[in-house]
């Protein structure tokens, strides 16, 4: 037998996850994403339902953006341009990079 | 390996020691401006951010709130804590959402006196009735330029805006000012529809704006006087 017994803190927090105390009380990461692309917009970003949503995956994956971009295998400036939007020499949108 | 025992009690939910420290990670993140660390936040430490606003609601005398609404202020909750996540210090062992316990209970606070106020039936009626001859009226831009041609006060107001932001955010604060003059109960709602923001968005624009306005005022001797506006105390 080859598969190794999940610690017993892992049991724990996979119980507590499945628990529907604790589905009741997570935050809707989705409606956080779509007020993130309101906020962006507002405030004249280029490309504001696009940053949100790598803003919002990257928060989920829980990595900084230097670790998200190696995980996902682009430079770590491609993530700032999505996120951040273009300085007013950049020519390019998200869709063309 | 770090222990697992639970933190000293500083009121609201305690967090194992390794998740304090992951929490102290995503605060510095957070305060050095990284926005996907606020969804980090909210999926990670989530239960404990909305069992606080639910804590300060159940002290309001609010035992009931709609999943909806509760969403709404969990996230409010969590801009609070970006906010303020450079001012936070982990030394002390208290929780952000504890040490800033305050500015969470003002984010229950705001959601109670929106459902508690007695609603003003004159307001309400001018809320929801046509304004006679709209479509003439100058916007707030123009005039505020107008009254910044004749009015010192108004041009170092309509510098200020146009340092901290963008011609559209400054007409969104000034018109959600003008509908709270008019007694208007839901203004970010009524300024929403305008523009085509949510109620939530108008409100954070309205609330960083006057923030950075604030810190004008406070940063540069010239815009002093701006304090005293009561725009700025809204």
């Amino acid at each position: 037998m080859t598969a190794t017994r999940p610690r017993r803190t892992d049991e724990r927090e996979a119980a507590r996850a499945r628990h529907p105390a604790v589905r009741r009380m997570a935050i809707d990461l989705d409606r956080m994403r779509r007020r993130e692309a309101d906020r962006l917009a507002a405030e004249g970003h280029a490309w504001p339902e696009q940053a949100a949503l790598l803003l919002a995956a990257r928060g989920r994956t829980g990595l900084d953006r230097r670790a998200f971009a190696a995980a996902v295998g682009v430079p770590e400036a491609t993530i700032a341009l999505i996120e951040d939007g273009p300085v007013p020499s950049d020519a390019a949108g998200p869709a063309q990079l | 390996m770090v222990g697992t025992g639970s933190l000293p009690s500083t009121g609201g939910q305690p967090v194992e020691q390794d998740r304090f420290e992951r929490l102290v990670v995503l605060m510095r993140r957070m305060s050095e401006g990284d926005r996907a660390a606020m969804f980090t936040l909210a999926d990670e430490f989530g239960a404990q951010v909305v069992g606080s606003v639910r804590a300060h609601l159940r002290d309001l005398g609010v035992d009931h709130v709609e999943r909806d609404d509760l969403d709404g202020l969990a996230i409010d909750a969590c801009e609070v804590l970006y906010d303020l996540a450079g001012t936070w210090r982990p030394d002390g062992g208290a929780l952000p959402w504890v040490w800033a316990a305050h500015r969470m209970r003002a984010v229950a606070s705001r959601h109670v006196g929106q459902h508690a106020d007695v609603l003003d039936e004159r307001a309400a009626e001018r809320a929801v009735a046509p304004v006679a001859g709209a479509g003439t009226e100058p916007d707030e831009l123009a005039l505020l330029a107008t009254l910044a041609a004749r009015l010192p006060e108004c041009a170092l107001l309509q510098e200020a805006l146009t340092r901290v932001t963008t011609p559209r955010n400054q007409a969104i604060v000034l018109a959600v000012r003008v509908q709270e003059l008019l007694g208007d109960p839901a203004p970010a709602a009524t300024v929403g529809r305008e523009f085509g923001l949510r109620a939530d968005a108008v409100r954070q624009i309205k609330r960083r704006t006057l923030q950075r306005l604030r810190t004008l005022a406070t940063d540069e001797p010239r815009f002093l006087a701006l304090a005293d506006l009561p725009l700025l105390a809204a």
